[in-house]
């Protein structure tokens, strides 16, 4: 059975593909302010790429929300306004973005799909330089 | 035909019915009870062999323990699925096993992961979807 997110599944396992590779390299960003969609929200890392002078922002947001009652997905529910204390759910995303060269410009978002945390980790593994690390420290004999 | 065998004939299609009817039932409960747990484990696996072709060769070892599970988990989605998952199952667990864990082909390997990652989506997809069957 097709699905239509089939595509962009196979989009984003691409980009781990070439990001594991090697083929494409992403560099951090300091996280801005304004990726939030409420002031409650946390980014975290924020990285970007160019593949074919496109460039792609690829960032984690962190919220707050009240689940409403008898709604049973509440990863898609947010409430608008102020959040109270009480009965307050985290939840995470993964966000994919085509920007502009300026990177000051939202110009589209991929769907969310459970393969962009995959990518995250691998950008991150990436950035971080951990393979390097672990051939180095492994063959250190001091 | 008398009376006595027209109420035979309807008791036969009542029992027909409620069997049925119980069928859909134990299939509806199997689905949403433990579906739900195999397919987030299903998730995990998925990210883990993502995860391992991050230094393939220096997690060359731990791929094949992944797959194993992953094996494991989609026989008994397949048991708790309906005929519109199976096919994508039947076909992921061939790939799994079709995988050569010798010569351990990296594409191969993204292949399935990218198709486990799939399978999922359709799953979670049809738990929506179900919800609003009660």
């Amino acid at each position: 059975m097709t699905n239509k997110k089939d595509k962009w599944i196979d989009a984003v396992a691409k980009l781990i593909q070439m990001t594991q590779e090697g083929r494409i390299n992403w560099i951090s960003r300091i996280p801005d302010n304004s990726l939030k969609k409420r002031a409650s929200d946390q980014i975290g890392s924020v990285f970007v790429t160019s593949y074919k002078e496109k460039r792609l922002r690829l960032y984690e947001r962190k919220f707050k929300y009240r689940p409403i009652p008898g709604v049973v997905s509440p990863s898609s529910v947010l409430l608008p306004g102020p959040f109270d204390s009480d009965g307050e759910i985290s939840g995470t995303e993964v966000v994919l973005e085509f920007i502009s060269d300026d990177e000051l410009t939202l110009l589209w978002t991929f769907p969310p799909i459970n393969t962009l945390t995959d990518l995250l980790t691998s950008v991150r593994y990436q950035v971080a330089g951990v393979k390097d690390f672990l051939d180095e420290i492994l063959s250190d004999d001091s | 035909m008398t009376f006595s065998d027209f109420g035979s004939i309807a008791s036969i299609i009542s029992l027909i019915l409620i069997l049925t009817i119980i069928r859909k039932i134990k299939a509806y409960y199997l689905f949403t009870g433990r579906v739900p747990d195999l397919i987030n484990k299903l998730d995990e696996v998925s990210s883990s062999i993502s995860n391992d072709m991050n230094d393939f060769e220096g997690f060359s070892q731990q791929i094949p323990l992944d797959l194993g599970t992953a094996e494991v988990v989609l026989k008994s989605l397949k048991k708790k699925l309906g005929s519109h998952s199976k096919k994508s199952i039947k076909e992921l667990l061939k790939a799994i096993k079709g995988y050569d864990r010798d010569k351990q082909d990296k594409d191969s390997l993204y292949k399935i992961y990218v198709d486990m990652t799939k399978v999922v989506e359709e799953i979670k997809g049809f738990q929506e979807d179900s919800k609003w069957e009660r």
